[in-house]
């Protein structure tokens, strides 16, 4: 950077914090009609018919639609559009998602009928007069019961339940390290199944344009995603479709694909020439929101007689729900990561996807990344459990060295950069490892249980690994004293568009203010990432200084007009284009006036970029808690990281995901869960009065220091920090639970660790020694 | 629906002796069930224009605090905090600031949950209910008005206008405790209160042991009481104590926490409750 302002806070916070937020539920537009969906209450049934006649008889109504009606106008399923092989080798079967459930509804919660109203209220209580006849089917509840011999089948097509399977490495090589090896330790785990809570619920506004374009304004993290699948569900050129992504509230990867409810708003808009709004209720939010993580592990860790590790085999059962799509692979892109920070001479994992009568999971927050370090950071203190070594030396003497940068773990990943050992260490004393055991007796005076939990995380930002996504930006220079920039990547609320603005103020030498910010409109840009994987900075960002750069080498060509001289020797600095040697000078906004005189154009620039490879942020978590074993309830004390994200572009916003990230994660170990009903595949935790959000006191301070080892894939040395924080915490955490249990003989708690289940564990170690 | 808001009494249990009328205090449950159809009265008879629910009085034989009063309101009071400290730590418990502001003892009891907060300290202090009706005035001990969940024994055009709380006595303490498991917002999986005062030697004269949130209804634990007095609530009374408490539990096993674990944490919290008490008792 040439210049460094001075940081005054986040510049959209007075915004949304005043209620002058733009988000879908804030649009006003004349004759807005309003959408409300009928829900299956079934997890598994076939309808065999619905009466709407009532409903199209209710006051205020406009229409009542059906699955029936959506295939009249043509429009299909959801796409599919995974190519991994079943159970049988044959390719998966092709599990869409419709947009109304035809014959058969999947999941509690499935749309099977629109009613779009005058007012929001209408369209719900005519839905009440909605007459669906069911004839009820068993339900698949869960993996395990849809993986036990003679269990119905969620698709006929695929009557053992596995939608895809897939696999890296060799067996037999790990065989025989496991064969050789002193210890091997098993870890057979469940990372729970949660939901995104996103603060704003998904909505979606549908209207057809002037000229006849579909435009949506949707609550949506990927207008660029959307896209493609909204034109090919209308059978339309994309040029034809104007995605409009405002203000978004909270999106965690849930809102990264096309849902049913958007496909519905702009159908119902184009059928009744009005536009249509769909607001999620905070319950539909629950059933009908993708859901996250449900992964099942099964995985070793083989290691010799001095701790080294010989090699990794797990196993990977995710709970992909109901529907079928390349949100379902989460599990297997992110994978990597079991590779941990260590050195592993072998490593080989399956993943598949099975079907139950549960909403379909997507990515959430780490998508992947959190569970396979989960598996890694698990394995790890079980083995220095059993092997009596403690599991900070453990890591210690399997770390992988900066000398060995760049590093191919042999598991897809290569790490271009990273010291791990300077995270440990920076950690252990910023969490003051040394006085723990004095910390641990005194809480044993008190009655409590102490414990400390470590886990390394790295995981990979900027992807897909394969190839990289591309990102756009574009600069507008204005005569009126403004700098307009259009990203391709987008805040859901994070503050990228304060890092942003001030990446261009500092680069152009103007004043914060002057910067207008642009998002989420398919008709401005190319293409664009929108918000997903930890990409934010190090590409969207990566791809503003690129255009920053094309916008003063514009600036040049036209100041060397200006000033009669070769653009080669205008010198680009505060503002000013000035011939060198000279106090000659123009600044940007005489260039931007001079520009928009000679051509329609004006002082625009774009840029694109397209990371050659991704980054893989890294750090150290440790977890300290403490537990009273009569009531099981469990305090976390202390929560510190060391984190390397590469080069920290805006210290407070990277540290506010930092604690989001640790927040989600911590949660999820310690209460979040959804849970269905083992027999009917209901909803159980379906509010929050039953489905635990964290609150504040339920978290700690964290302890943060950033440790900045820069990355040479893009020009910021930027990591990304998105996710960093969850990978780390639900291994760290549960680590935490299980040493600070681990003196009462209990190896391994399960997710989440509430009270009850703390109560319960200490119960069975005790029946065990009075036994 | 219809909304009305009497300004005395008489007026109100003529409107509430109606077909299909409530009591609206806060609002904080009431609202919310209407809001999810789970109820929808005809008419909503507002008690806060009633001076008498709404005020706090303080003489010898103790307070009278009415019925809509706030839970921020029972806060702020001068002594009342200082005389029934468990009482009011239980009716701060309910909800956050905002609900604190609307939040009534009336409407936590009335509201008919086995969980409810405040109703456990109440039945701890020996709170008594005011209760008018279109037959006239009468009182009922706060631990025989809720009989079952959403079940009172009020009868038709009655309502709460306002509670009796004793003077506290010269070496008395009272306090509250609720355990939630993280899994879920706002219920207690178990509530105790307990009162108890002390003679001039440390010896315990008499104790009101409450427990919520582990049975049908709130309880007032008799035996718990008795393990307590004429001892110097020591470890040993404490044990009895916590044996009281663990048989009078009588939960429903649901997925808030297994019937095993809301017993034992019932005992541990009594004793945690009951030393909250003492120490309090023993310091005025
Ligand atoms: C976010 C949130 C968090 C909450 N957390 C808690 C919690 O932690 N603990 C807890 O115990 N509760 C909690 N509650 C529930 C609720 O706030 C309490 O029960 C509160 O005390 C109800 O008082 P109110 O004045 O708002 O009652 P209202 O909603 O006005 O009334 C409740 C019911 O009682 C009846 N009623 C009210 N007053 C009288 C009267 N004087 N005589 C006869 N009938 C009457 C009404 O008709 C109604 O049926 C929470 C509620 C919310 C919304």
């Amino acid at each position: 950077m040439t210049e460094t302002i001075a940081y005054t806070g986040r510049i959209e916070d007075e915004r949304l914090a005043t209620g002058r937020g733009r988000y879908v539920a804030d649009l006003r537009l004349p004759r807005l009609a309003h959408a409300f969906t009928v829900r299956s209450v079934y997890s598994h049934a076939k309808i065999r018919s619905i009466d709407t006649a009532a409903a199209k008889a209710a006051p205020g109504v406009l229409a009542v639609l059906t699955g029936a009606d959506l295939a009249a106008d043509g429009i299909g399923d959801l796409p599919c559009g995974v190519e991994l092989p079943k159970s049988d080798g044959q390719k998966a079967h092709q599990a869409k998602r419709p947009v109304l459930a035809r014959d058969r509804v999947r999941f509690v919660g499935e749309c099977v009928v629109l009613i779009v109203a005058e007012s929001v209220e209408q369209a719900e209580a005519a839905g009440e007069l909605v007459e669906i006849d069911y004839e009820p089917l068993d339900a698949v509840a869960d993996v395990e019961p849809a993986l036990a011999s003679g269990a119905p089948a969620v698709w006929d097509e695929v009557p053992d339940n596995i939608a895809y399977v897939w696999k890296k490495g060799d067996n037999d090589t790990f065989e025989k390290a496991a064969a050789g090896a002193a210890h091997v330790v098993r870890l057979t785990s469940h990372v729970s199944r949660v939901t995104a809570c996103s603060m704003e619920p998904r909505g979606a506004l549908g209207l057809i344009d002037d000229e006849g374009r579909y435009v949506i304004h949707a609550s949506t993290q990927g207008p660029f995603n959307m896209r493609p699948t909204l034109a090919g569900l209308f059978k339309v050129d994309q040029s034809k479709v104007r995605i409009l992504a405002g203000d978004v509230g909270g999106s965690f990867g849930m809102k990264s694909g096309a849902y049913p409810e958007d496909v519905l708003v702009l159908w119902a808009a184009k059928r009744l020439g009005r536009p249509v709004r769909w607001i999620s209720e905070r319950r539909e939010s629950f059933l009908s929101d993708d859901h996250g993580r449900d992964v099942h592990i099964d995985a070793e860790l083989a290691l010799d007689k001095d701790g080294k590790i010989l090699g990794l085999r797990g196993k990977f059962d995710v709970n992909i729900g109901c529907y079928l799509s390349g949100r379902s692979l989460f599990m297997i892109g992110n994978l990597g990561g079991i590779a941990g920070v260590y050195r592993i001479p072998t490593i080989v994992a399956s993943v598949r996807g099975i079907f139950t009568n549960q909403q379909t999971s997507a990515p959430y927050r780490g998508a992947g990344r959190p569970e396979a370090t989960y598996a890694i950071e698990r394995l790890i203190d079980l083995a220095a459990r059993k092997m009596k070594i403690d599991p900070y030396q453990l890591r210690l003497r399997n770390l992988v060295p900066p000398t060995a940068m760049p590093y191919d773990t042999g598991f897809t990943f290569v790490y271009d950069c990273g010291e791990f050992e300077g995270n440990m260490t920076g950690a252990a004393e910023l969490a003051d490892q040394a006085g723990f055991e004095a910390r641990r007796a005194e809480s044993a005076k008190r009655g409590k249980l102490r414990g400390l939990g470590i886990a390394n995380p790295i995981e990979v930002a900027g992807g897909p690994f394969a190839k990289p996504g591309k990102d756009y930006s574009s600069i507008r220079v204005s005569s009126d004293g403004t700098v307009t920039l259009n990203t391709g990547v987008m805040s859901v609320g994070q503050g990228i568009e304060t890092m942003m603005s001030y990446l261009v103020a500092e680069r152009l030498g103007v004043s914060v203010d002057k910067v207008r910010y642009v998002q989420g409109d398919t008709d401005l840009l190319p293409g664009g990432r929108g918000n997903g994987g930890s990409s934010s900075t190090g590409v969207g960002g990566a791809c503003v200084a690129i255009t920053l750069d094309n916008t003063i080498a514009k600036g040049r060509e036209i100041a060397a007009d200006m000033l009669e001289a070769k653009p080669d020797d205008i010198e680009f600095a505060d503002g000013h284009f000035r011939l060198g040697g000279t106090n000659r000078a123009v600044t940007l906004f005489e260039v931007a006036e001079h520009a928009e005189k000679a051509n329609d154009d004006g002082f625009t620039a774009a840029g694109e970029f397209q990371p050659p490879s991704v980054t893989y942020p890294n750090g150290c978590h440790m977890c300290e808690i403490e537990i009273d074993p009569d009531t099981g309830a469990l305090e976390i004390v202390r929560y510190t990281i060391v984190e390397d994200i590469g080069t920290v572009i805006n210290p407070t916003l990277a540290r506010g995901q930092i604690h989001g990230g640790v927040a989600q994660g911590v949660a999820q170990a310690i209460g979040e869960k959804l849970i269905y009903d083992a027999e009917s595949a209901q909803l159980s935790t379906g509010s929050f009065m039953d489905y635990m959000i964290p609150r504040a006191h339920d978290l700690p301070n964290i302890n943060i220091r950033t440790r900045e080892v820069p990355t040479k894939v893009n020009s910021l040395g930027a990591k990304g920090v998105g996710e960093a924080g969850t990978v780390g915490s639900l291994a760290a955490t549960i680590n935490a639970v299980c040493d600070a249990l681990s003196p009462l003989g209990i190896t391994h708690i399960e997710m989440p660790a509430t009270p009850a289940r703390i109560w319960q564990a200490i119960e069975n170690a005790r029946e065990a020694k009075a036994a | 629906m219809r909304y009305e808001k009497p300004t005395t009494v008489e007026a109100a249990t003529a409107l509430l002796a109606g077909q299909g009328a409530r009591v609206l205090a806060g609002g904080t449950d009431l609202l919310v069930q209407m809001r999810s159809r789970v109820l929808s009265p005809d008419v909503l008879v507002d008690i806060k224009g009633i001076d008498a629910t709404r005020k706090i009085t303080k003489d010898a034989s103790g307070y009278t605090i009415g019925a809509a009063v706030t839970g921020a309101e029972l806060k702020e009071h001068p002594t009342l905090s200082k005389d029934w400290p468990g009482l009011v730590e239980a009716a701060n418990l309910i909800g956050s600031t905002q609900v604190q502001g609307r939040c009534s003892l009336g409407g936590n009891l009335c509201n008919g949950s086995p969980a409810a907060d405040s109703v456990p300290g109440m039945i701890a202090a020996g709170a008594v209910a005011t209760i008018a009706g279109p037959k006239g005035t009468r009182t009922l001990p706060v631990e025989d008005i809720m009989l079952a969940p959403r079940k009172l024994a009020l009868t038709a055009g009655e309502f709460i206008v306002s509670f009796k709380i004793p003077a506290r006595p010269a070496h008395g303490g009272d306090a509250y405790l609720r355990f939630i498991p993280r899994t879920e917002m706002d219920i207690a999986v178990v509530g105790c209160g307990v009162a108890l005062a002390l003679d001039a030697g440390g010896t315990c004269t008499a104790a009101r042991v409450s427990l919520g949130a582990v049975a049908a209804r709130p309880l007032l634990v008799e035996d718990g009481a008795k393990a307590l007095i004429g001892t110097k609530v020591d470890d040993a009374a404490l044990a009895k104590l916590e044996a009281a408490v663990r048989a009078a539990c009588k939960p429903i096993d649901d997925k808030r926490g297994t019937v095993e674990f809301r017993i034992d944490v019932a005992g541990t919290l009594a004793k945690r409750t009951a030393k909250i008490a003492l120490e309090r008792a023993r310091k005025v």
